[in-house]
């Protein structure tokens, strides 16, 4: 469900772009992802510019690892979400995601 | 269950709210309707609309609205129910019953827009090109049908929800005042994302609604590493115009799972302030109790509303928790607590009514025939060894009978499923023929098994169509014969004897036997010399290419109706009787058995093999004396029946088994009706009169002309199970033998 640009573990910062089908089948493998990375330490950008569907199950992780990540502190951000995602983030009242880019 | 499933439930609620509707409307035309009767119309519109948002059917939620609008006027009086308004809801709900099937992809989507306006138009007062006569013609609706003095007005008339504030509220239209708003709170239960639903279409559909999202409620989601992802977490709060009905709002959840927690109340004047745009003046606001309080304690303190703003979050700790920037009003006092299981009315309809898979019914009844079996089995067993008496046999037996009758309730449904239909299908041939048509419907509620159900609708279309087209008279010719211009067709179900009588009766011309006696004689149908009984005469409707018709219309008159209509008939077991009268008008009796799988049948012998007469074809059975059966010009004997000589069928003779008692008056004779009228039936013995249970031959063999299927005897053997009026009708049109249905069985 993620799609990592790049993975080099020597960068700072960890880009992934966010699978274009954020439903409920994709919360799980989003959870562990964002998981590793946290637990990798690195800052965490996520792209969602083509995130074409997105559901409350996949929400509910994002918003979940942004603040296992501020309690941590690493840095999370969420850049360039599509139209798609940036509505259902407004809807879901989660602004916040985008808010912290 | 996935989320097709839970629509197909839907789809039932639909057809089952089309079906109240259909109710409905017969007692408003019959002018037997009060205040509940709209508003059970109003309430089904409502449920539809509801679903079909959740669902995404947009087109089917957008007309149910405007039809919602006007009923919603009929209900609370601004508009009196005339006949015009009748008619056009009526109307209103044919379009309405397409954009299910639209919406179920069993048609194409109904062109709607004429009917909006109609509706539209008449939720102004204009029904029929005149202005109706207002209830109320107060300054409430001046204020709302008068020429839009603003803009806010003219929004308003394009607006109905709008509108219906300007009626409820007679401020000036120019003010933008009305209801505070509503403030939603939904907390979708832990497993909301079950069978692959989705609550934030929910959300969506709020938002469609003009809703806007305030805040989230994140204290219940836990760290990542803790966090069941499939388990819903976070709840929302929104506000959504305080002139939507908060009817409308709960709708939108109808399908939420049970345990989504939905709180809806008006914001206070403290919120309306909070919430409103600077610029628009807020009245204070109605803190109205609503209706169904349950005063539940409210579980975890609702996250504070606030006005969206940015928020910080980097810092924002686990649980994380949308911060509320001032000034941030506490929550409403919450008036209406409802969790969608804890309702009263959701909890008594679940204790009435459970929805079952046909296939495990299926199963079940299958489970059932078998046991019944093997309980005939096992009484068989018992009685060779001298034990068939025992009292625990009789109980065994009392048992499952019960049982399979218990089964089979289970799959009874009420004759209305079918009977729904027909209302449209009256309309409709109004339409097309000219003729005016009243619906008389008895006994509607009569039970009978699910696939006679399913089966009879075809049929009973064709002999509805039949009776408007071909039976009624044009009003000019009703009204010329001296009766009322208005049709009158009868539709009624009832119980007789163990089966279900469905008639279709007119009161229109009848049938001119004159005319269909020389039709069939055009057609070489009969013998121009043919010497036929009344009753035989209005069989001939029922032959292949039959029709008296002189134009082929789109309805009728091309004859593939009525010989179809009898063979789907006998193919659920049924016989369908005519009587009528020139002048006065026809009436087709269907007579259906009330189940299929299974038959109270005599079990008799013929030679060495063992037959099932189906009882409900036994008129009596006897051991004839000699003097009583006798021989005219070498055909077939004919017993006397008290007075009557009846044709004497020798069922081991023309079925072809070896070994069968020759000689009448050393057999037994069974008198049977047919649809061919009395015939007696020559077998050897009878063993017994017992239930059985069907077996069909067309699904374990293939279909036999003459056999209406096969059962299991108790002593493991199969028995088949005659097909009286087959039989009869075949031995007397052709009088094939047993070669021909030997080579019937070997083909």
């Amino acid at each position: 469900m993620l799609r990592p640009e790049t993975r080099d573990w020597s960068l700072a910062v960890t880009a992934l772009s966010l699978a274009p089908v954020l439903d409920t089948a994709a919360a799980v493998p989003l959870r562990q992802a964002l998981l590793d990375l946290i637990a990798s330490g690195d800052p965490i950008t996520l792209d969602g510019s083509q995130v074409a569907q997105a559901g409350q199950a996949c929400l509910q992780v994002l918003a979940s690892a942004q603040a296992m990540a501020a309690s941590i502190p690493t840095d999370f951000e969420l850049n360039s979400p599509s139209e798609p995602l940036a509505s259902m983030i407004a809807l879901a009242g989660l602004d916040s995601l985008v808010a912290a880019a | 269950m996935n989320l097709d499933e839970i629509q197909q439930i839907f789809f039932q609620e639909c057809e089952e709210g089309l079906g109240a509707l259909e109710t409905a409307f017969a007692d408003l035309k019959r002018d037997r309707h009060d205040d509940e009767t709209i508003n059970t119309v109003f309430r089904s519109v409502h449920s539809i609309k509801g679903g079909a948002g959740a669902f995404g059917h947009e087109r089917l939620q957008h007309f149910s609205h405007h039809y919602e609008t006007l009923l919603d006027l009929i209900r609370n009086g601004t508009l009196p129910l005339s006949e015009p308004l009748i008619d056009l809801i009526v109307a209103a709900f044919d379009t309405l019953a397409d954009h299910v099937a639209a919406a179920r992809g069993e048609g194409g989507m109904p062109a709607d827009q004429a009917m909006l306006d109609r509706l539209a138009a008449a939720a102004q007062g204009e029904i029929g090109g005149a202005v109706a006569a207002v209830a109320e013609p107060e300054p409430v609706a001046d204020i709302a049908f008068a020429a839009p003095t603003s803009d806010v007005a003219a929004a308003a008339l394009d607006d109905f929800d709008a509108l219906f504030a300007m009626l409820e509220d007679p401020a000036p239209a120019a003010e933008p005042a009305g209801p505070a708003e509503w403030i939603v709170s939904v907390h979708p239960g832990p497993r909301a994302f079950d069978h692959g639903a989705e609550p934030m279409l929910a959300l969506r559909e709020l938002s469609r609604m003009g809703g806007r999202t305030l805040s989230a409620d994140l204290s219940e989601l836990p760290q990542l590493d803790g966090l069941d992802a499939e388990r819903a977490y976070i709840g929302v709060t929104m506000a959504l115009p305080g002139t939507l009905d908060e009817d409308d709002i709960r709708a939108v959840f109808d399908f939420a799972d049970p345990q989504c927690r939905l709180t809806v109340t008006r914001a206070d004047p403290a919120m309306a302030m909070a919430i409103a745009e600077p610029e628009i003046v807020v009245e204070p606001a109605i803190a109205e109790p609503i209706a169904d309080v349950i005063p539940l304690p409210v579980p975890a303190p609702v996250a504070p509303v606030a006005a969206p703003a940015p928020a910080p979050v980097a810092a924002a700790p686990a649980p994380v928790v949308a911060p509320a920037p001032a000034p941030a009003a506490p929550p409403a006092p919450v008036v209406s607590v409802v969790e969608a299981a804890s309702s009263p009315r959701v909890a008594a309809a679940a204790a009435q009514t459970i929805r079952v898979d046909l296939d495990k019914l299926d199963r079940l009844v299958n489970l059932v025939g078998e046991l019944v079996i093997t309980q005939a089995m096992l009484a068989q067993r018992l009685s060779e060894n001298e034990m068939g008496s025992i009292p625990e046999l009789s109980d065994l037996d009392h048992l499952t009978r019960e049982l399979q009758d218990s089964t089979m309730a289970i799959r009874a449904q009420p004759m209305k499923t079918v009977f729904s239909r027909v209302p449209r299908i009256i309309r409709e041939l109004e339409v097309e023929t000219g003729k005016r048509v009243r619906l008389e419907v008895e006994g509607e509620m009569t039970e009978v098994d699910k696939t006679v159900v399913e089966r009879i609708g075809e049929p009973l279309t064709h002999l509805i169509r039949n009776a408007v087209d071909h039976g009624l008279e044009t009003p000019a010719d009703r009204k010329a014969a001296g009766k009322d211009g208005e049709g009158v067709v009868t539709l009624s179900a009832a119980h007789q004897s163990g089966r279900i009588v469905i008639t279709v009766a007119d009161d229109g011309r009848g049938i001119d036997r004159a005319r269909v006696k020389a039709k069939a004689i055009e057609r070489g149908i009969i013998a121009p010399d043919a010497q036929l009984s009344e009753e035989e005469i209005d069989n001939l409707i029922f032959a292949p290419g039959f029709s008296t018709a002189a134009v082929v219309s789109n309805i009728s008159g091309r004859g593939v109706g009525m010989d179809v209509v009898r063979k789907n008939i006998q193919a659920l077991g049924g016989r369908i009787g005519i009587q009528s009268e020139l002048g006065k008008g026809s009436s087709f009796s269907l007579s259906l058995p009330l189940t299929l799988a299974v038959l109270d049948g005599m079990i008799v012998t013929v030679g060495d093999q063992t037959f099932v007469i189906p009882l409900t074809h036994i008129v009596e059975s006897l051991r004839p004396g000699i003097d009583e059966v006798h021989v005219v010009g070498g055909q077939s004997p004919l017993l006397d029946v008290r007075g009557t000589y009846v044709p004497v069928h020798r069922v081991g003779e023309q079925l072809g088994v070896t070994g069968a008692i020759a000689k009448p008056e050393n057999a037994v004779l069974i008198v049977v009706e047919s649809d061919q009228g009395q015939a007696v039936l020559m077998v050897d013995s009878i063993q017994d009169q017992r239930q059985v249970v069907v077996k069909s031959l067309e699904a374990n063999y293939r279909a036999i002309h003459g056999l209406a299927g096969a059962t299991i005897l108790g002593d493991g053997r199969v028995a088949l199970i005659l097909d009286v009026d087959a039989l009869i009708g075949r031995w007397r049109r052709d009088g094939r033998g047993p070669s021909a249905f030997l080579e019937d069985m070997a083909a």
